[in-house]
């Protein structure tokens, strides 16, 4: 709400740029995310359900400028499309709209293209930008990771944003067949699952923010676990020289995963490297204060710790 | 067995790529390459204001491909929000940039980063951060979208208001150098351009010398967006407002600045219109309101400005006497144009 206050619309005329006070900070720094929903979008198309891609996009960048110690200010977004319907658009800035409500920022601008040379009938791509800002000495500097720090893995709520492409091919949506057939993929129910498979593909990203920010005070780093995997991710805060060790078997893989592996005959390491599996933060911490945060955050587990060596991370045991 | 993974040994090349076309910068606490890119504010007296602004290049991207020219559109998409943030009387501070495509190789983001450096550069800003997706469900092969989204400050005394503008004020226009980023899909249309990608006919068409133009077709389209960063700053604490001609042409622009209760009269006549726009009306048979309601007409920037700051902006930078702004009853439209 505070963030909402900031916004300076005092003239009355749709500006060109928007503008933002940044009161109430001595030395700022600022942190600024931009990341995009990528195949995902092709499902929610598919299935006609928008507002949970819009609070993805929101969630994805809120996560990534969490890592840098920094808490939301705004958000920008771009709707590229081409005859998107209004009511399609309407639904993806409410949900953009809720996330950064969620997040106490502010949705402060955006642009809208509608460009059929570009994109097919329906289509759309959707970007977010991301801008936040911390004090200069409250910065998380991965830097100071060490030997014996321990990583906290928080849960995701399953696929977040990345893997789509995978799923579409195992699952043949969206690759040839009718809409209907289309439809009928995703509207299918699975005992396994709980729930039918456009409902477990579209749960929207999961936000960390209001249970990491009482707890920053001592973060060493966090990864956000995106395209790549924990491999992928947690390699860019581990610095030369140290070894990043995850236990595999520390917690259980949801369902959502075992389900895909199966149905599309995907090996484990290649699971590893597409999904997040369950695990959509890692937060490094030293020992002393790895229990504050397992007893605090909900959900976390402890799932393997920092040594001296190489490689930057090493999945124990090798998926 | 299915696989779908993303080849990271090559992104990581193109990250280090960028990293070194990037090259160093004082405020950069962290650029690009991890989760979020931290800058440091400094420099200013007290809170400052942080100006945002979010833009993509419209269909000029479809040229580009067809060309393989990837460097102006680079240029286009920070200039074009360049313009924007000044708009609010903040100067660019850093720039994120996002690349949507499908199978575009990597020369061509190289290209496409390297434009948007230069770009940056010259705006002294940084590029502190990006994303790259690759997705051929919603793009078509060569096809890319470029967005760019760029953050200024200024102090909070210096925050341009329009509500300050008065009757009598005057509309300094500043001079585009070509379409900048609007209009595309009817200059295609006019000039009827398809889209087939390496369409040799097209590309013979683009590539030919057009006498009246001075220059092949290719260049006039793709001549990058102009930045008015550095003919404007020393006057951006003295001016009513500033609109940024982009889609819609003037009347659509100006009139997001122009309160309620007054309106700009845009008297068309007191400045040549440049020849790439009466090339695109007549070969598409386009009419007078067509081309003002698509096209900027050759003036990229309007400063609405008090009578004497019109004196001393016509004799410090290139630019047209375009207009007058008039009170007039709520209700009426914020621009009319005449003749003249």
């Amino acid at each position: 709400m505070t963030a909402i206050l900031n916004v300076l619309d005092k003239s009355g005329v749709g500006p060109l740029a928007s503008l933002f006070a940044l009161a109430g900070y001595k030395d700022p720094v600022i942190a600024a995310s931009v990341d995009s929903v990528g195949t995902k979008l092709r499902l929610a198309i598919l299935a006609g359900k928008y507002r949970g891609v819009g609070i993805d996009i929101v969630n994805h960048c809120v996560n990534d400028v969490l890592t840098s110690g920094a808490r939301p200010l705004f958000f920008l977004d771009y709707i590229g499309s081409s005859k998107l319907s209004d009511t399609a658009k309407l639904e993806l800035i409410e949900g953009m709209v809720e996330a950064c409500s969620e997040a106490g920022c502010v949705l402060i601008g955006g642009e809208t293209a509608d460009m059929p040379d570009i994109y097919a009938a329906g289509d759309f791509d959707l970007v977010g930008f991301l801008i936040g800002a911390c004090e200069r000495g409250q910065v998380i500097d991965a830097s100071r990771v060490a030997a014996g720090d321990v990583l906290i893995g928080l849960p995701s709520d399953g696929l977040h944003t990345n893997g789509y492409t995978l799923v579409r091919r195992i699952f043949r949506i969206g690759v040839g067949g009718t809409a209907a057939a289309d439809r009928r993929i995703l509207d299918r129910h699975y005992g396994e699952l709980g729930e039918t498979l456009v409902e477990a593909l579209l749960r929207p990203h999961r936000s960390y923010l209001a249970d990491i920010v009482p707890m920053l005070l001592g973060v060493k780093a966090m990864a956000h676990i995106t395209g790549g995997g924990i491999a992928g991710n947690l390699a860019r805060v581990i610095r030369e020289g140290l070894s990043a060790r995850v236990d595999t078997t520390s917690w259980e893989t949801p369902p959502l995963f075992q389900f895909i592996a199966r149905q599309g005959r995907v090996d484990a390491a290649e699971m590893f490297r597409v999904f997040n599996m369950g695990i959509g933060m890692i937060v490094v911490v030293s020992p002393e204060k790895a229990d504050e945060l397992l007893g605090a955050l909900p959900g976390a587990v402890r799932v393997g710790s920092v040594e001296a060596g190489e490689p930057r991370v090493r999945l124990d045991p090798e998926p | 067995m299915v696989t779908g993974s993303i080849d990271f040994a090559k992104y990581d090349t193109l990250v280090d790529q960028i990293r070194s076309a990037v090259g160093e910068h004082p405020s950069v606490v962290a650029g690009v390459g991890p989760f979020s890119s931290l800058f440091r504010l400094n420099e200013f007296k007290k809170p400052p204001l942080i100006s945002a602004s979010v833009d993509g290049v419209g269909t000029k991207p479809r040229l580009a491909s067809l060309l393989r020219r990837y460097r102006e559109i680079g240029v286009d998409v920070v200039n074009h929000s360049v313009n924007d943030v000044l708009t609010s009387g903040a100067h660019p501070l850093f720039f994120l940039d996002y690349i949507g495509s499908s199978g575009l190789d990597q020369q061509a983001k190289l290209e496409l980063i390297q434009g948007m450096v230069d770009a940056c550069r010259d705006a002294k800003c940084v590029l502190i951060g990006g994303e790259t997706a690759d997705m051929p469900q919603i793009y078509q092969e060569g096809d890319f979208d470029l967005v760019g989204f760029m953050i200024g400050a200024c102090e909070e005394d210096d925050q341009i208001d329009p509500m300050r503008t008065r009757p009598r004020d005057v509309l300094i226009g500043l001079p585009s150098n070509g379409l900048h980023t609007n209009g595309y899909s009817l200059a295609r249309e006019a000039l009827s351009i398809g889209l087939e990608p390496g369409s040799l006919k097209d590309i013979e068409f683009l590539e030919r010398h057009q006498p009246e133009l001075g220059e092949t077709l290719a260049d006039a389209l793709l001549r990058p967006h102009r930045s008015y960063l550095a003919d404007l700053t020393p006057f951006l604490t003295k001016v009513r407002s500033l609109a940024h001609i982009t889609g819609g042409g003037i009347a659509a622009n100006l009139g997001r600045v122009i309160p309620a209760g007054l309106r700009a009269v845009v008297e068309r006549g007191t400045w040549q219109v440049p020849p790439i726009f009466s090339f695109i009306q007549r070969s598409g048979q386009l009419s007078d309101d067509e081309m003002f309601g698509n096209f900027n007409m050759g003036i990229g920037m309007i400063a609405v400005v008090d009578p004497k700051l019109a004196t001393d902006l016509m004799a410090k930078i290139p630019c047209f006497r375009v207009g007058l702004v008039e009170r007039t009853l709520n209700g009426h439209d914020p621009v009319a144009f005449i003749d003249i």
